[in-house]
C-alpha cells in the first residue's frame, strides 16, 4: 500500500518504549476490571441475586486476569516491569464510587465505565503499536472486553426494565424484549476518544 | 510469540465450520491476475466479509418475515436489522480505504463460499438456528479482521481493523445473549476461524 502512511520497521521493543509502557497501561486496566469483579462478587446482593450477573463477574474477571498475564508477559520481553496495580485513574474511580455500589445496577454500571475504557483504549494501542505481535495482543483482547460491554448494556437495559428475571436465561429467545437486539450494540466502529493515555499505567 | 508465520499459518488452517473456499483452480483454468494486491487484497476481502453479512441477513429477515423460519424472535429480528447496518458502515471503511489505494470498490460478495452459504440459509427452518448462523458469521468477520490487523502495513488500514472487529465481537455476543449462551467465553479471540485472502474471488 503506497497512499503515503505504510509502516517502516518499528524500533526494538525496550524498558522505556512506547510499547512497553502501552502494555503496562494495558494490564493496569485489565487489573482495574479483575480486582472490581472481585469486589463486587463479593457483594451480598451480587451473589445472592441474579446469578448471570454473579457468573458473569467471575467470567470477566478471569478473561481480565488472563489479559493482565498477557501484557505483562509481553513487556517482559522488551525488558518492562510487570504491572501488577490498577490503572490509577479508574482506581480512584472504582474508589469514590464504592459507597454507591448498593444494587446490581449500579455495579453493571461501573463496569461497563472499566470495559469501555478498556477497549477505546485497546482499539487506539492497536493502531500505535510498532510491532505486529503487539498490536495482535490488543487486538485479539479489545474484541473480549467489547463481548463483555455488550452483555453488560444487555443487563442494563434488563434491569431498567425490570426484566431482571430474563437476564442471561433465554432459553426461549421469543420471550425476549425488542431491545435486546439492538441496545448491546450502540456504535458501527469503535470509538477510542476516551482512550487512556499511552503512559497512564505505566510501572513508577 | 506471536510471529508473522504463526499467524498465517493459523489463518490458514482456518474455517471448519461454515462452507468456505472452493480453492482457487476448482473452476478448471487460471485466474486472470487480481488487480488487488498487498494490503488493497486484505481490503477487499474485508470489503467483501462486510458485504455478504448485510447480503445473509437480508435473507435471514426475509425467511423470518415470511415466517418460513419459525417461532418468530422480535430480539434477533431487530439484531439482523442493526448488525445490518453496522455492515455496511464497515464496508464503506474497506472501499474507502480502496479508493484511497486507487483500487475498485467490492460492490458485490466475491467470496468462494458465498452460494454454500445462502443455500445453508434457505435449508434453516427455525429462528435459532438462523441466529447460531449468525452467531458464527459475527466471529468468523472479527477474527479475519483480526488476522488484517495483524498483517497490514496501512495504518489507516490498521486503524479500522482495530475499531471494527470489536464490533463484529459485540455482535456475536449479543446473538449469544439472545439464545441464552454465555456472551464472552473466551479469553481472547482467535485467528482460527478466519477467512483467507485466497477465498476472494475478485
Amino acid at each position: 500500500m503506497n497512499h503515503g502512511s505504510a509502516r517502516t520497521a518499528p524500533p526494538p521493543k525496550t524498558a522505556g518504549s512506547i510499547e512497553t509502557m502501552m502494555l503496562q497501561t494495558a494490564a493496569s486496566l485489565a487489573n482495574a476490571a479483575a480486582h472490581f469483579y472481585a469486589a463486587a462478587f463479593a457483594l451480598p446482593f451480587v451473589r445472592t441475586g441474579e446469578g448471570a450477573v454473579a457468573q458473569f463477574l467471575t467470567t470477566a474477571a478471569g478473561h481480565h486476569r488472563a489479559h493482565a498475564r498477557s501484557f505483562n508477559a509481553a513487556a517482559a520481553r522488551g525488558g518492562g516491569a510487570a504491572q501488577t496495580a490498577a490503572d490509577p485513574r479508574y482506581a480512584k474511580v472504582v474508589a469514590d464510587a464504592w459507597p454507591s455500589m448498593t444494587s446490581t445496577a449500579a455495579v453493571v454500571s461501573l463496569a461497563l465505565t472499566l470495559e469501555d475504557t478498556a477497549v477505546q483504549t485497546f482499539v487506539k494501542f492497536a493502531g500505535l503499536a510498532g510491532d505486529a505481535p503487539t498490536r495482535h495482543l490488543f487486538g485479539s483482547v479489545a474484541p473480549v472486553d467489547a463481548q463483555h460491554r455488550a452483555a453488560l448494556l444487555v443487563m442494563q437495559a434488563l434491569l431498567q426494565h425490570g426484566a431482571n428475571d430474563l437476564i442471561g436465561a433465554s432459553s426461549r429467545p421469543v420471550d425476549l424484549p425488542v431491545f435486546v437486539g439492538s441496545v448491546g450494540l450502540p456504535a458501527a466502529i469503535y470509538p477510542a476518544a476516551d482512550a487512556s493515555a499511552v503512559n497512564e499505567g505505566i510501572v513508577r | 510469540m506471536i510471529t508473522r508465520r504463526s499467524l498465517v499459518t493459523a489463518t490458514a488452517g482456518a474455517g471448519a465450520a461454515l462452507p468456505l473456499g472452493i480453492g482457487l483452480s476448482a473452476c478448471g483454468s487460471p485466474r486472470p491476475a487480481s488487480v488487488y494486491t498487498a494490503d488493497a487484497r486484505t481490503f477487499a476481502l474485508a470489503a467483501a466479509v462486510e458485504n455478504q453479512l448485510t447480503d445473509i441477513y437480508g435473507a435471514m429477515l426475509a425467511a423470518l418475515r415470511a415466517q418460513k423460519a419459525d417461532p418468530p424472535a422480535p430480539a434477533f429480528t431487530q439484531f439482523l436489522i442493526t448488525a445490518s447496518a453496522h455492515h455496511a458502515e464497515h464496508a464503506k471503511s474497506w472501499n474507502s480505504l480502496l479508493r484511497a489505494a486507487h483500487k475498485p470498490e467490492i460492490t458485490g460478495v466475491p467470496l468462494a463460499g458465498h452460494a454454500a452459504l445462502k443455500d445453508q440459509v434457505a435449508g434453516q427452518t427455525t429462528a435459532a438456528a438462523l441466529a447460531r448462523l449468525a452467531g458464527q458469521l459475527e466471529l468468523q468477520a472479527a477474527r479475519t479482521h483480526l488476522a488484517a490487523l495483524s498483517n497490514l502495513t496501512d495504518t489507516p488500514g490498521i486503524s479500522a481493523a482495530a475499531g471494527i472487529a470489536p464490533i463484529e465481537a459485540m455482535h456475536a455476543a449479543v446473538v449469544d445473549c439472545i439464545m441464552g449462551g454465555r456472551p464472552a467465553p473466551d479469553d481472547f479471540l482467535a485467528l482460527g476461524g478466519a477467512l483467507r485472502v485466497s477465498e476472494l474471488l475478485a
